[in-house]
C-alpha cells in the first residue's frame, strides 16, 4: 500500500523534525547584545494611569515609568524619602485662619507646603506632543494630576489620599461628581504654582504623612497633553499609553504575556547613590556609587501567574530574581534560614527582608456575639497557634505578630508582648468560663457557642487555612461554621457588617504606623477599611493626634499607648507578618529589597556574559530518550507488518 | 445557491437575537451592581464614587423602559439596560472591560492570533494523523490489531485532557527539556512555544478522533458499492483511500466544521499551562476577576461564529457530495 | 404491550454485555465505585465531644485516618515537614498530601462526587429533554416551533461558555455545577427524541389508542415515552465519562464545587504543582481513580449503545 507507506514515512519525519526544531527551551528571543532584565509578574497590571493605579502589580510598573517629586532612598533603612523630581525637601509653614465649623467660626492650624522641582525634568518623547519630542514638566502638571484624582472620568483609587486633607479638594470633588465630569480650569484653594518650578500645597491640617503622599505614583507629574491624546475617541487611553519621567518607557505591552520597558533616553541627570545603611559596602551594593542611572537597556516582565513555571524558569536561568514557592522551601532553606548548598553553589543568593505587612482575624464589632464580650474575643486569641499556622503554611518564615505594627515602622516595640498570643488553652478556657461559655456552652441557656467564620474565596488556600483557625477554636469547645462565599457576597457580607469573623491582610502603602493604626479608627468603618467596626474613644482621639505628628518620642509613647488598647480590646486576632525571601542569581547587582515598591529598577545592574554561561550548562537537552521512544514506535508497527505479510502469502 | 445562502442567513437572525436576549437575561438578573462596581473600584472608594462608577457603566437605568425624562428634557424610552445591551451586541459596539479598563474588541484582537496559533495547526495536524490512521486501522478490520488499536483508542479517551496536559508539559518540557516550559512570543518565533501545546492537544484528541473515524469508515466499507469494486478486483488500498474517504466525508465534514468555533476555546488549559496569551487565557481572567462584559461578548462572538459554521457546513456538504442541492 | 419495545431493547443489552468479558469488566469496576459512593451516603452515628452525631457517613469511618501534619510518601513511616522528621500516626496506603489527609480517603470522597456530577445533570437534561421533545413532536405546529427556536439558540452558544456564564452569575457548588451542566446538555437528546416522537406519533397503536378515546396525556406518557426511553438511557451513559471529566476541568479553572466537596479535579489542581518535587502520589491517586471510572463506564457504555442504537450497531 503505497499511499500509506508515504504517509508513514512522512509523520515519521514530521516527529524528526519536530524533534530537531524543539533546541532548547529559552524563552526568549536573542538580546542583540542589549542588556535586558528578565522579570516576572504574577498578573497583568490592571492599569498603568497612575490615577487609577491600587494594586502591587500596577504599581510596580508605573513607578519604573512615572517619577513623583519624591522616592524611596534606595539603600537607606528604615525607610525614608528623597527628593527625586523635587529640589530638595519642601517648606513647611503653620499658619492659623479661621474657618467655619458646625455654624461656629473658630481658628484653625493650616500647613502650608513649598515644593521646588528641578528644572531638568522632561516628560518621555511621545507622538502626543508636538514632533513627538516631551516637553519640560511644570508644577502645573503637578497640580493636574492631582486634580485627577477628584475627576469621576477618571475613576481614580487615589482621592481617599488627598480627601479631606487639601483645602478646597472636597468642593471641586462634589462639583465634579454632579456633573460628572471634572472642570479642570477650575482653581483648588490649597493647590496653587506661582511659577513652573514652585509649587504649594496647603493643607487643611498638620499632616506629616503627607511627603509620602507625594512620593506615590497617584501625585506624579502627568502631561495633559497624553491624557488629551489617548483618551481622544478611538485611541486605548492613557491606561495603556503612559507617558511619565521615569527611567524606564514603555515599549511594549502584550495583555496577559509580556511587558517591555527600555531606557529613557532624556532621562533626568541622576546617579547611583554613594551611602547606604551599615553593611551595604561589605555587600558590594555601593560598588556602582557615582554611576549614571539607569543600568540595564531593558527590563522585561513576563506574565506569570502560577508559581510552578516561575521557579523553573528562575533555576533555568531565565528569570533573575524569584521568591520561594511554598512547597519548595524546605530544598531552598537549610534548618538555619540560610541557602541550602546546592543554590549556594549556583552563585544564588539569598535576601531576607521585611515585608511591611500584617494577617490578622478580624472580629466583628458590631456582632451582638463578638463584639460586646471582651474576654470571648480575648480567649479566642488565646486558643489561636499562630506558630503552627507559620509551620504549616508559610514554612515557618513568619513573624509572630504582637500587634498591629510591623517591625520597621517607627512606633514598633520589639520587646513588647501581646498577653493574648502565648497560645495558651487553659488559659483561653478560663478566660471562655469568664466570658460566660464555661466549656463553649453558654451558661444561661445551655446551648454550645456557634461562630461563623466568613471567606471570599473558594480557592484551595484560603479554604485550607479557615479550616486551620476554625481547628484552634474548636480547642475550646465552640461549634465553628465555615461560609464560602464568592467574593462579591464577601465584600457585602463585610460591609454591611453581617459577618462574625474572617481573615484579613494589610500591605503598607507608605511606611507609617498611620497607616496600619488607621485601620481600627472608629469613623473607618466599613466601606472604609476598618472592617471590625472597632471603635474605641480614647484609640479615635489619639488616633487624631498622631496623624498629625512627627516622629517625636512623644508619638512613639502614643503609638505605644493605640497599640496596647488595639491589645486589650481585641478587635482582631494579631496573627503574622511575612518577612519576604528572595532569590537572585549572581548576575543580578545591587539588589536590595523593597517592601514599599518603588523605581528601583534603575539601580539594577545585569552581568549579562555570567547569565549566558548559567544558562548554556543548565539547559542540554537530552536527545536519548527521543530516539528510545522513536525506536519504540516502529517496534509497535511490527504486527501491522506481520498481518499484511501474511495476507499477501494468502 | 445564492437563494439558499441568504434564506439560511436571515433565518440565522432570530437564532442571534436569541443568543443577545439570553445573555441579557443571564447578567442583569443576577448580578448586583454596588458588588461590581466595589470590586472594580480598588482599596478605599467613597459612597459617592461607587455611585459615579455605576451610572457611568449605565447600571443605573431602568431594565426594559426608560420613562424617566432625560437632561435634554425628552423621553427616551428605550435608553434602559435591555435596550442598551442589544445596540451594544448587535452593533458590535463592544463595552470595555470593567477589569482592564479596554474595550473588548481591542482585547479580543489582540488575544485571537495566539489562540489561532495552537488550535489550527493542532486541528490540521490531528485531521492529518487521524484520518489515515482510522483508514490503517480500517484495513486491518477483524483482526487482533483492529481489536487492540480501538481499546488503545478507549483507554486514551479515558485520560482526562489536564494528565496529557501535566505529563506532557512534566516530560517533554522539564525532564527532558526539549521545550520551553513557559512562554509565548508574537511573531514568526512563536513555532517554538506552541510545539509543545500542539503536541499534547493532538495526542489528547487522537483517542476520540480515532474511533469516531474508524466508526464512519467501517459503515461505508460495508456499502455495496465496496463490495462492487472489490469483486472487480480493484485493490484494497485503492477502495480505502478514493472511495471510502471521498463517502465518508460527511460526516467528517460536520463533525470537523462544527467544531471550529471550539478551536478557540478549546485550548483553555493548554493557554493557562503554557502562558499563551490568547482567549482562553482572558477568559480564564475574566472568570477570576468577575469581568462580566469580556463573558458576555465573549459568548455572542462564539454563537455568531457557531452559527456561520453550521452554515458553512451545510454549504460545503454539496462540494464534497452532488446529490445533495438546494431546495 | 406497551412495555414490549424497551425491554427487548434492555434484554439485549444484558446479552451483549454478557457476551463481551471488556464490558463485564468495565461494569463490575463501575459497580464497585457505586458501592463506594453508597458506602458514603449511608450515615452512621458516631460520639464526640458534643454527643451523639450523624455527621460522618460508613465511607468516613471506614477509611477516614488522622490527620498528619504534612507530606508523606505512600506507606511511609515518617514524614517531613519543613525540614524536620515527624512519626506518623497511621500507616497511609496512598500517602498524605500537604495537609497531611489521607490521599486514599479523598480519593474515594470523591467518587460520590463523581458519581453526582455523572447522573444529576443527566437526569435534570433528561426531563428538560423529554417535556419538551415529546411536546414538540407530538403537536407540531407552533409549539413545535417555539421549543426549536429556544433550543436553536442555546445550541448555538457554545457549551463551555454557556457553563462560564452560569457558574460566574450562580453561587459556587455542586448542586450549582449539576444544574448548569444539566442546562446546558438537554439540547442534544431533545433533539432526538423529538424526531423519534414524530416517528413514534404516526405509528398504528398510536392510531389505536387514540381511536380508543385515550387521552394526549395517556398518550404521550404511557404510549410514546416508554419507547423513546432507550434513547435517554444511551444518552445518559454516554454522557457520563464526559460529565465526570468536565468536572475536574471545570474545578480546574475555578469554577467547581465548593471546596470541601470530594473533587478529584481539586486534588489534581493542587498535585500538579508537586510532581517536579517528586510528590507523585496525590496526583497519581486521583488521576488513576478518575481515569479508571471513565474508562470503566467507556466500556460499559459503548456495549450499551451498541445493543441499543441499531444505528450505531456498526463497530
Amino acid at each position: 500500500m503505497p499511499v500509506l507507506k508515504r504517509f508513514f514515512l512522512m509523520s515519521l519525519l514530521c516527529v524528526i523534525a519536530a524533534g530537531l526544531f524543539a533546541c532548547g527551551n529559552n524563552p526568549y528571543p536573542p538580546a542583540d547584545g542589549k542588556s535586558i532584565n528578565y522579570t516576572a509578574l504574577a498578573e497583568d497590571p490592571r492599569t498603568l494611569d497612575p490615577a487609577q493605579v491600587s494594586d502591587t502589580t500596577s504599581a510596580e510598573i508605573l513607578d519604573q515609568i512615572y517619577d513623583s517629586l519624591y522616592q524611596n532612598a534606595y539603600l537607606f533603612r528604615p525607610y525614608t524619602v528623597e527628593p527625586a523630581l523635587a529640589a530638595g525637601y519642601p517648606e513647611k509653614r503653620i499658619f492659623y485662619e479661621e474657618a467655619r465649623e458646625k455654624g461656629v467660626t473658630k481658628k484653625v492650624a493650616r500647613m502650608e507646603y513649598t515644593f521646588r522641582l528641578r528644572d531638568d525634568v522632561y516628560f518621555q518623547d511621545d507622538p502626543c506632543f508636538p514632533e513627538g519630542k516631551g516637553r519640560r514638566v511644570t508644577t502645573r502638571d503637578v497640580i493636574y494630576s492631582i486634580k485627577r484624582l477628584a475627576d469621576p472620568a477618571v475613576q481614580s483609587t487615589g482621592y481617599w489620599l488627598v480627601a479631606g486633607k487639601i483645602k478646597g479638594m472636597d468642593a471641586f470633588f462634589k462639583k465634579a461628581a454632579a456633573t460628572g465630569k471634572a472642570d479642570y480650569s477650575l482653581d483648588i484653594e490649597g493647590l496653587s504654582a506661582p511659577d513652573d518650578g514652585t509649587l504649594k500645597i496647603t493643607l487643611t491640617e498638620a499632616y506629616p504623612a503627607f511627603i509620602y503622599v507625594m512620593s506615590m505614583p497617584y501625585t506624579a507629574p502627568v502631561a495633559h497633553e497624553a491624557v488629551e491624546y489617548y483618551n481622544a475617541h478611538g485611541r486605548e487611553g492613557l491606561s495603556r499609553h503612559p507617558v511619565g519621567t521615569g527611567a524606564f518607557r514603555l515599549k511594549s505591552w502584550k495583555r496577559q504575556h509580556r511587558i517591555v520597558l527600555e531606557r529613557n533616553p532624556t532621562y533626568r541627570k541622576e546617579y547611583y547613590p554613594a551611602t547606604g545603611a551599615p553593611g551595604d559596602r561589605e555587600k558590594g551594593l555601593l560598588d556602582d556609587a557615582g554611576k549614571r542611572l539607569p543600568f540595564v537597556d531593558e527590563v522585561w516582565y513576563t506574565v506569570i501567574p502560577t508559581a510552578q513555571p516561575m521557579w523553573l524558569l528562575f533555576l533555568q536561568g531565565y528569570l533573575d530574581a524569584s521568591g520561594i514557592p511554598q512547597e519548595q522551601f524546605d530544598r531552598v532553606i537549610t534548618g538555619k534560614l540560610d541557602l541550602s548548598d546546592a543554590f549556594m553553589n549556583k552563585g544564588i543568593s539569598l535576601e531576607i527582608g521585611s515585608d511591611l505587612d500584617i494577617y490578622y482575624i478580624t472580629f466583628n464589632m458590631r456582632d451582638p456575639v463578638l463584639g460586646k464580650n471582651t474576654y470571648l474575643r480575648q480567649a479566642l486569641s488565646l486558643a489561636y497557634d499562630s506558630d503552627l499556622y507559620n509551620q504549616i503554611y508559610l514554612n515557618g518564615r513568619a513573624i509572630n505578630a504582637q500587634g498591629p505594627l510591623p517591625p520597621g515602622v517607627f512606633g514598633y516595640d520589639p520587646a513588647f508582648r501581646n498577653p493574648y498570643k502565648t497560645h495558651d488553652v487553659e488559659k483561653a478556657k478560663q478566660l471562655l468560663a469568664k466570658a460566660g461559655y464555661p466549656g463553649g456552652v453558654d451558661s444561661r441557656t445551655g446551648t454550645r457557642l456557634e461562630l461563623t467564620y466568613d471567606i471570599g474565596s473558594d480557592s484551595t488556600r484560603a479554604r485550607e487555612a479557615a479550616t486551620f483557625d476554625m481547628r484552634c477554636f474548636e480547642q475550646l469547645g465552640i461549634k465553628m461554621r465555615l461560609q464560602v462565599n464568592t467574593f462579591s457576597q464577601y465584600l457585602e457580607r463585610t460591609m454591611k457588617g453581617t459577618f462574625q469573623m474572617t481573615s484579613g491582610g494589610w500591605l503598607a502603602d507608605y511606611p507609617d504606623p498611620e497607616n496600619f493604626l488607621q485601620l481600627l479608627y472608629g469613623p473607618n468603618k466599613p466601606p472604609n477599611p476598618n472592617a471590625a467596626s472597632f471603635s474605641n474613644p480614647e484609640y479615635d482621639a489619639l488616633y487624631e493626634r498622631i496623624k498629625t505628628m512627627d516622629d517625636t518620642p512623644e508619638r512613639q509613647v502614643l503609638i505605644h499607648r493605640m497599640v496596647a488598647i488595639a491589645v486589650e480590646e481585641c478587635p482582631w486576632i494579631f496573627n503574622v507578618h511575612t518577612p519576604s525571601y528572595v532569590l537572585r542569581h549572581s548576575w543580578y547587582k545591587n539588589g536590595k529589597n523593597n517592601s514599599i515598591s518603588g523605581n528601583y529598577k534603575k539601580y539594577v545592574r545585569i552581568d549579562v556574559k555570567a547569565r549566558s554561561a548559567y544558562c548554556e550548562a543548565e539547559n542540554r537537552p537530552d536527545y536519548k530518550i527521543a530516539v528510545y521512544g522513536l525506536i519504540l514506535l516502529l517496534a509497535l508497527s511490527l504486527p501491522a507488518v506481520v498481518i499484511k505479510y501474511r495476507r499477501r502469502r494468502r | 445557491m445564492a437563494y439558499y445562502i441568504a434564506r439560511r442567513l436571515l433565518l440565522a437572525v432570530p437564532t442571534v437575537l436569541g443568543v443577545c436576549l439570553f445573555t441579557f437575561l443571564l447578567f442583569n438578573i443576577f448580578a448586583s451592581p454596588e458588588a461590581i462596581a466595589r470590586k472594580q473600584l480598588g482599596k478605599n472608594p467613597t459612597a459617592a464614587q461607587v455611585q459615579t462608577w455605576i451610572s457611568s457603566h449605565g447600571m443605573d437605568k431602568p431594565m426594559f423602559f426608560n420613562f424617566e425624562r432625560g437632561r435634554d428634557h425628552a423621553l427616551h424610552p428605550f435608553d434602559s439596560r435591555f435596550w442598551n445591551h442589544m445596540k451594544e451586541l448587535v452593533l458590535f459596539q463592544f463595552p470595555e472591560s470593567d477589569y482592564l479598563h479596554e474595550k473588548v474588541s481591542s482585547l479580543l484582537k489582540e488575544k485571537i492570533v495566539p489562540s489561532l496559533t495552537i488550535t489550527v495547526p493542532a486541528f490540521l495536524l490531528s485531521i492529518l494523523i487521524t484520518l489515515p490512521l482510522a483508514l490503517f486501522i480500517a484495513y486491518y478490520r477483524g483482526t487482533y490489531l483492529d481489536r487492540t488499536a480501538l481499546f488503545v483508542c478507549v483507554i486514551l479517551m479515558s485520560i482526562v485532557v489536564l494528565n496529557y496536559i501535566i505529563f506532557g508539559q512534566y516530560f517533554l518540557g522539564i525532564v527532558l527539556k526539549y521545550f520551553p516550559v513557559y512562554g509565548y512570543e508574537f511573531g514568526l518565533g512563536a513555532w517554538r512555544f506552541v510545539l509543545l501545546p500542539i503536541i499534547i492537544a493532538v495526542a489528547s484528541g487522537l483517542g476520540g478522533g480515532l474511533r469516531f473515524y474508524r466508526t464512519v469508515m467501517l459503515n461505508e466499507v460495508r456499502a455495496d458499492y465496496v463490495r462492487t469494486a472489490m469483486a472487480k478486483g480493484v485493490s484494497e488500498e485503492m477502495i480505502l483511500f478514493k472511495h471510502v474517504l471521498k463517502n465518508a466525508m460527511i460526516p467528517i465534514l460536520t463533525v470537523t466544521v462544527l467544531s471550529i468555533p471550539f478551536l478557540i476555546t478549546g485550548s483553555l488549559l493548554l493557554e493557562m499551562y503554557f502562558g499563551i496569551p490568547g482567549m482562553g487565557n482572558m477568559m480564564l481572567n475574566a472568570i477570576s476577576n468577575h469581568d462580566y462584559p469580556v463573558i458576555r461578548v465573549l459568548v455572542y462572538v462564539y454563537s455568531l461564529l457557531y452559527i456561520a459554521g453550521s452554515i458553512l457546513t451545510d454549504i460545503s456538504y454539496t462540494l464534497v457530495d452532488p446529490r445533495i442541492t438546494f431546495k | 404491550m406497551r412495555l414490549a419495545v424497551p425491554s427487548s431493547h434492555l434484554s439485549i443489552a444484558v446479552k451483549r454485555i454478557k457476551k463481551d468479558s471488556l464490558a463485564k469488566a468495565g461494569l463490575c469496576v463501575v459497580c464497585l465505585f457505586a458501592l463506594v459512593a453508597l458506602l458514603d451516603v449511608v450515615p452512621v452515628p458516631t460520639h464526640d465531644a458534643y454527643g451523639l452525631r450523624w455527621g460522618r457517613t460508613a465511607l468516613d469511618v471506614i477509611f477516614q485516618k488522622d490527620v498528619e501534619k504534612s507530606y508523606s510518601p505512600p506507606l511511609a513511616r515518617t514524614g517531613i515537614l519543613n525540614r524536620q522528621e515527624f512519626p506518623l500516626k497511621a500507616r497511609h496506603l496512598l500517602g498524605t498530601n500537604n495537609l497531611g489527609e489521607d490521599v486514599l480517603y479523598n480519593a474515594l470522597k470523591g467518587v460520590r462526587t463523581a458519581f453526582i456530577i455523572g447522573i444529576v445533570p443527566s437526569v435534570i437534561a433528561g426531563v428538560f429533554a423529554i417535556f419538551f421533545g415529546l411536546l414538540a413532536g407530538f403537536y407540531g405546529g407552533w409549539i413545535d416551533d417555539a421549543i426549536q427556536y429556544v433550543y436553536q439558540v442555546l445550541s448555538s452558544i457554545p457549551a463551555i461558555l454557556l457553563l462560564i456564564a452560569m457558574l460566574m452569575i450562580m453561587e459556587r457548588g455542586l448542586w450549582q455545577l449539576c444544574v448548569a451542566l444539566g442546562v446546558t446538555s438537554w439540547v442534544g437528546l431533545c433533539r432526538l427524541i423529538r424526531g423519534e416522537t414524530l416517528k413514534v406519533r404516526q405509528m398504528e397503536y398510536i392510531e389505536a389508542a387514540r381511536a380508543l378515546g385515550a387521552s394526549d396525556a395517556r398518550l404521550l406518557f404511557r404510549h410514546i415515552l416508554p419507547n423513546v426511553m432507550h434513547l435517554v438511557i444511551i444518552e445518559m451513559t454516554l454522557d457520563f465519562s464526559g460529565l465526570v471529566m468536565s468536572e475536574a476541568i471545570l474545578t480546574f479553572i475555578g469554577l467547581g464545587a465548593e471546596p470541601g466537596t470530594g473533587s478529584w479535579g481539586r486534588m489534581i489542581m493542587t498535585a500538579d504543582r508537586e510532581l517536579p518535587n517528586g510528590i507523585w502520589w496525590n496526583l497519581t491517586g486521583a488521576s488513576v481513580f478518575l481515569f479508571l471510572l471513565v474508562l470503566a463506564f467507556n466500556l460499559v457504555a459503548d456495549a450499551l449503545r451498541d445493543a441499543l442504537d441499531p444505528r450505531l450497531r456498526a463497530g
